[in-house]
């Protein structure tokens, strides 16, 4: 109990610092999700329309996924220097799998009779897509949603390597300097708000269903 | 037809992207100094040293960018590139990690001479007078140990190496000043050796799983864990002396940085840095505390 009151007093000494690095942290996962859902989502749509894309697109996703991001850093910094670009980068290839992932199959996983059912009925492609296929795929989409922001809020630490900022800070220093409060408190932020980001969209997926079922 | 606007969309983003990923190298402006720290304590507390110096000394807009990934080869391209203008470097690193030479240099300053030379001509970095100190790297083992066993030197050492365990950093196995030469210039034969990150190197002789690690010379830890410095008999370990490297260019255009991080040269001996160190390892100082405390104490800063 001692050691977490030494962290809870750590947090307050140096609640500047605390501050700065959150707000760094939210603003980095936020922007990498948002270019992650912009492209992720259609991408996945794209490839449940034009299925020889699909294998090469999911494929190629995969490879990304596997680049150990410190390798990435190293290599990259000729072409995206250090800081958001680098970052931004890297949590953007890693978030892009599992959401484009998710489209595709929520999409293709779609009951065929009711596809047809509504072809049948003069739907048009897009009215395919945005009145049938892509409510009912929702729910896996949003899954795929979930994850990525979980993954991109703890993979954001490693933005702190290349000077980015973020929570990784206060983790990395206290390895560094021998301080274990430090190191403490950055992973319990971070999981306080990996858990959080998750829990809230639990509540927009609910929301959201409720709307499309009635 | 209408599929083509869903088809264009990621492509459009991937070009927005792009050309804000782009827009964005031009954010570095005139009056604006950045420096960046190497990711361990002596560095994080030269680099907060030299960002209050310059906030006092000049107009410019100081950053300290925190880049925990800091290493050579991380600031080395970072600092050619205009990411950052000013990092604490080490004449030793500098020599064989950026320069990559392969003789080893035993005097100093004639090292320092030689790293400045060569770093203006090939990058146009200037090397501003060293802050005074050593931090090479060195042998150390517990007080308690060494008396036991009557160790002072590394050839001492090396006569009971076959009874003990060597630590080092991943780091140390690979460099030419590391395990490998070392073990050839002493004869060490040591029973096993360990790889650990540095920060868990001091915890490990402390637990007694390793016997002997390799440590810097101005580690505040030594002072803590009551560990002595063996004494490099043969000049094995090559000097690594501390100076602030700046961007040439940053120099010409503002000549009051070069003015004001000179009057740091020479002021900071083995046992000054010792003890900072030891205020932020042991005591759990903000290295910005210990860095305004030095600057107060030598009259640079009210």
């Amino acid at each position: 109990m001692g050691f977490f009151l030494s962290v809870f007093r750590l947090m307050t000494e140096r609640k500047t610092l605390i501050y700065e690095t959150l707000l760094q942290h939210i603003g980095i996962s936020l922007t990498a999700v948002l270019f992650i859902t912009l492209v992720g989502i259609p991408l996945g749509i794209l490839i449940s329309r034009h299925p020889k894309m699909a294998t090469p697109i999911i494929y190629i996703t995969s490879v990304l996924y596997t680049i150990p991001v410190l390798a990435l850093f190293g290599f990259m910094i000729p072409v995206l220097g250090i800081g958001s670009r680098p970052t931004l980068f890297a949590l953007f290839i890693y978030g892009l799998l599992p959401l484009v992932r998710n489209t595709y199959v929520g999409i293709t996983g779609v009951d065929r009779s009711i596809i047809e059912a509504a072809r049948g009925m003069g739907s048009t492609s897009r009215q395919l897509l945005l009145n049938i296929e892509l409510p009912l795929a929702l729910p896996v989409i949003i899954a795929g949603l979930r994850t990525v922001v979980v993954m991109t809020i703890s993979v954001a630490t490693i933005a702190a390597f290349i000077g980015a900022g973020g929570l990784g800070v206060l983790i990395f220093r206290g390895i560094t300097t021998y301080n274990t409060q430090l190191t403490v408190a950055g992973s319990i932020l971070v999981a306080v708000l990996a858990v959080g980001a998750d829990g809230f969209l639990g509540i927009v997926e609910k929301k959201l269903l409720k709307k499309i079922k009635t | 037809m209408k599929m083509n606007f869903f088809k264009l969309i990621p492509f459009i983003l991937v070009l927005f992207m792009m050309g804000s990923l782009v827009l964005n190298t031009a954010g570095n402006t005139l009056d604006r100094v950045i420096l960046a720290s190497k990711p361990f304590t002596e560095s994080y507390i030269l680099t907060e040293i030299m960002v209050l110096l310059l906030q006092h000394d000049t107009n410019l807009d100081v950053e300290y960018k925190n880049i925990e990934g800091g290493t050579t080869s991380i600031l080395h391209p970072a600092i050619l590139q205009g990411e950052i203008d000013i990092y604490p470097e080490y004449t030793g690193t500098a020599w064989q990690d950026v320069l990559k030479k392969e003789n080893i240099v035993s005097d100093p300053q004639e090292l320092f001479n030689l790293v400045q030379a060569e770093y203006e001509e090939q990058f146009q970095l200037v090397w501003l007078p060293t802050f005074g100190f050593n931090d090479t790297f060195t042998l150390a083992v517990k007080a308690d140990l060494a008396e036991k066993l009557n160790i002072k030197t590394y050839s001492d050492l090396a006569k009971v190496s076959n009874q003990l365990i060597f630590g080092a950093e991943p780091d140390f196995f690979e460099r030419k000043d590391g395990f490998d030469n070392l073990v050839e210039t002493y004869g060490f034969n040591f029973k096993n050796t360990k790889q650990m990150a540095i920060a868990l190197k001091y915890p490990a002789i402390l637990s007694g799983e390793v016997d002997v690690i390799n440590a810097f010379s101005t580690d505040g830890l030594l002072k803590r864990y009551d560990m002595i410095i063996l004494q490099d008999d043969k000049n094995f370990f090559p000097s690594y002396l501390a100076a602030p490297v700046v961007r040439k260019s940053v120099l010409e255009l503002h000549p009051e940085v070069g003015d004001s991080l000179k009057k740091l040269a020479g002021l900071i001996d083995e046992n000054l840095m010792i003890d900072m160190n030891y205020q932020v390892d042991e005591e759990k100082k903000d290295p910005q505390i210990v860095a305004r405390e030095f600057l107060t104490n030598q009259g640079l800063i009210e």
